[in-house]
């Protein structure tokens, strides 16, 4: 029993350790932390510059078809749509930091560091465990510090309304869907062994992720066969419970300023409430008329926090069975 | 309960690995006896690398024993790794973090006090004389610098063995000569056993026991002296221009002799139907200069494994 105990205390030991290693090797790294923030940023300003008038045209126009609807001021769409696409920004920003900081098992692979793991008394589990936890960390930092420059974003633009309670969720959200993602690019870079092959797939995520858990655009402008799909990646339910987290009390203070039509286009066809395996693509009228949303299923933030939570341990448990390729030594 | 006196830091029985059809080791036994000097000679791709990563408990292997200070392989790996100080051919420190933070971490990875793992740094700082690099970033470091906190990274734990994969290759002679200063003054001040792999052959010749490890077999073994003298000729350069008339006295003395263009002389060697006195003193008349030399670990190496140790190298 004795030895156990100190065979644990060794462990946790070795794995605080490896932990600070990790931080420290990517933090002494200036450079590399400031291009893993620069993602997030380039995507506001290109939202700041280009998309967010043409998302307001595009949202006027879907609630100004309701006839007989309310006629809604540019600022309090403004309000709204801002809130959408940076919380949006958040929860992708929470997988493609993670994901760079990832580079550090791939350098440690390609710099043959694994092979001083191997050749030293510590195991797998410890190492990998520590770079999830480490990535976390990292990418929790970061993270956090987007989400203050959404804040400031929304304050220059007087659409702050979040109150202490809503900054506090969504630093919870945060630190939840961060742990997911970290679980989630942990495990893939396990099977990644080269810096040329994880810029590839960063380049491909960053491409596609933000198309395809609803950070740029609705899930409701996507084919009927990709709406079902994106239903299973965990990140589109990361995105909805951030979307909830900043969008519930502004929604809340203007939401009467709709009618209920418009309501339902605003919080249906954007993608606040996620809404699976409709008959048919949804259509804003149709969604006015018909509130259960054509057969379809929408998704409440209870059951999207247990997906996430549950895919992380899933993630969490697969990383076990990967350890071996998480510090495989590329020996040849 | 009586201590089992251990003869031999490591004992390598039968060892095979291959890579598909490529035997990268193929059924090699050898020893390295407790506070030696070992050397593992050989060209790139002889398989000196795959031996001791196996020893390290790195790298599988397919049959054979290894037993590490009386330990098996097969059933102590985990112990083994305590035993063990491995520094590899590239450096694995981590070039953001200081001397100290490479050498702090390192040592948390075995299962020593904190009180132990200062002492060893302390004991290790002193050795190998790194006070004054303990702040520094391992980037701004010279080569010879990374070498020495390389192999004190690797002495952290105080291992009973010290594998060293090539630990001169890419430093330049000045350098190459301070870090062999070095790992003899390790193996003289802490007893330690050093196993190192080179394809220098005046390294090897440094070693107390050299074994000559070819295509994955091993093709000779002994110490330099042994080598040597069993696998090369003492010689005599005679300097000077072609001589045909010497050439003529040569053949007809039935010598073994060839004329070195780069050297600018005769190389005659030595063979049982004279001594080299006796060559000097029968051809003093066509001799005006010359040096009487002992054959070199190269030359051994050229009559071992049949090929020039450069060509190997390069080519």
């Amino acid at each position: 029993m004795a030895k156990q105990r100190v065979i644990r205390m060794y462990n946790h030991e070795v794995f605080f350790q490896l932990t600070k290693r990790n931080f420290l090797v990517f933090t002494r790294n200036k450079m590399r932390m400031f291009f893993t923030l620069m993602v997030p940023i380039i995507i506001l300003i290109i939202y700041i510059l280009f998309l967010r008038s043409l998302e307001l045209s595009s949202i006027r126009e879907a609630i100004n078809s309701i006839e007989g609807g309310k006629e809604i001021p540019d600022s309090t769409l403004l309000v709204l749509m801002d809130s959408w696409f940076l919380s949006g920004n958040v929860a992708l920003c929470s997988i493609s930091i993670s994901l760079q900081t990832n580079n550090l098992i791939i350098n440690d692979k390609e710099n043959g560091i694994n092979r001083d793991f191997a050749s030293a008394p510590i195991h797998k589990t410890v190492v990998t465990f520590s770079y999830m936890f480490f990535n976390f960390l990292i990418t929790l930092i970061l993270s956090f510090a987007f989400v203050l420059v959404t804040f400031i974003f929304l304050a220059c633009m007087n659409e702050f309304y979040l109150t202490a309670l809503d900054v506090l969720i969504i630093f919870g959200v945060l630190a939840f869907i961060v742990l997911n993602a970290s679980a989630f690019t942990t495990l893939i870079c396990s099977f990644i062994d080269t810096d040329a092959t994880l810029a590839s797939v960063i380049a491909i995520v960053s491409a596609c992720l933000g198309f395809l858990i609803g950070s740029f655009m609705p899930l409701c402008l996507m084919p009927k066969v990709m709406q079902d799909i994106v239903f299973f990646i965990p990140g589109t339910h990361a995105t909805a419970l951030m979307r909830f987290a900043y969008l519930q009390t502004p929604l809340a203070k203007f939401g009467s300023d709709f009618d209920a039509s418009q309501l339902a286009i605003l919080t249906n066809q954007v993608g606040y409430n996620l809404i699976f395996y409709t008959r048919d693509m949804l259509a804003p009228v149709e969604l006015a008329v018909d509130p259960t949303l054509q057969g379809g299923t929408a998704i409440i933030p209870a059951i999207q926090s247990a997906v996430v939570g549950g895919s992380t341990l899933i993630f969490g448990g697969l990383n076990f069975f990967s350890r071996k390729n998480t510090v495989r030594t590329n020996i040849k | 309960m009586s201590k089992k006196i251990v003869k031999y830091a490591v004992e390598v029985k039968n060892l095979v690995k291959s890579y598909g059809h490529v035997k990268a080791v193929n059924d090699i036994s050898f020893y390295v006896e407790k506070g030696s000097l070992f050397a593992f000679l050989g060209v790139n791709g002889a398989g000196k690398s795959t031996t001791i990563n196996i020893i390290s408990t790195i790298l599988k292997k397919d049959a054979g024993k290894v037993y590490v200070e009386g330990l098996d392989l097969d059933k102590d790996a985990q112990k083994i790794k305590n035993e063990i100080g491995i520094v590899f051919q590239n450096s694995v420190l981590d070039q953001h973090l200081t001397v100290k933070d490479n050498l702090a971490i390192r040592a948390t990875f075995y299962a020593l006090s904190k009180e132990q793992r200062k002492e060893n740094i302390a004991n290790i700082v002193k050795l190998l004389d790194l006070d004054e690099l303990m702040k520094r970033r391992i980037s701004q470091l010279s080569g010879g610098q990374k070498r020495r906190v390389d192999i004190a990274r690797a002495m952290v734990h105080s291992p009973k063995l010290l594998i060293l994969d090539e630990p001169t290759t890419g430093l330049d002679p000045k350098t190459r000569q301070a870090v062999w200063r070095l790992i003899d003054k390790i193996r003289r001040e802490t007893g330690m056993t050093v196993f190192l792999t080179t394809h220098y052959l005046e390294e090897a010749e440094q070693a107390g026991y050299v074994v000559v490890i070819d295509r994955g077999q091993i093709i000779a073994n002994g110490t330099p002296i042994q080598l040597k003298n069993k696998y090369t000729n003492d010689y005599i350069i005679a300097y000077g221009k072609i001589n045909p008339a010497f050439e003529k006295a040569l053949k007809l003395g039935k010598e073994d002799f060839h004329y070195d263009d780069e050297r600018k002389g005769y190389v005659i060697f030595h063979n049982k139907r004279s001594t080299l006195k006796q060559k000097i003193v029968k051809y003093t008349r066509y001799i005006n200069d010359f040096e009487v030399l002992k054959g070199t670990m190269d030359d051994a190496f050229i009559n071992i494994t049949g090929h020039s140790h450069e060509e190997e190298n390069h080519g």
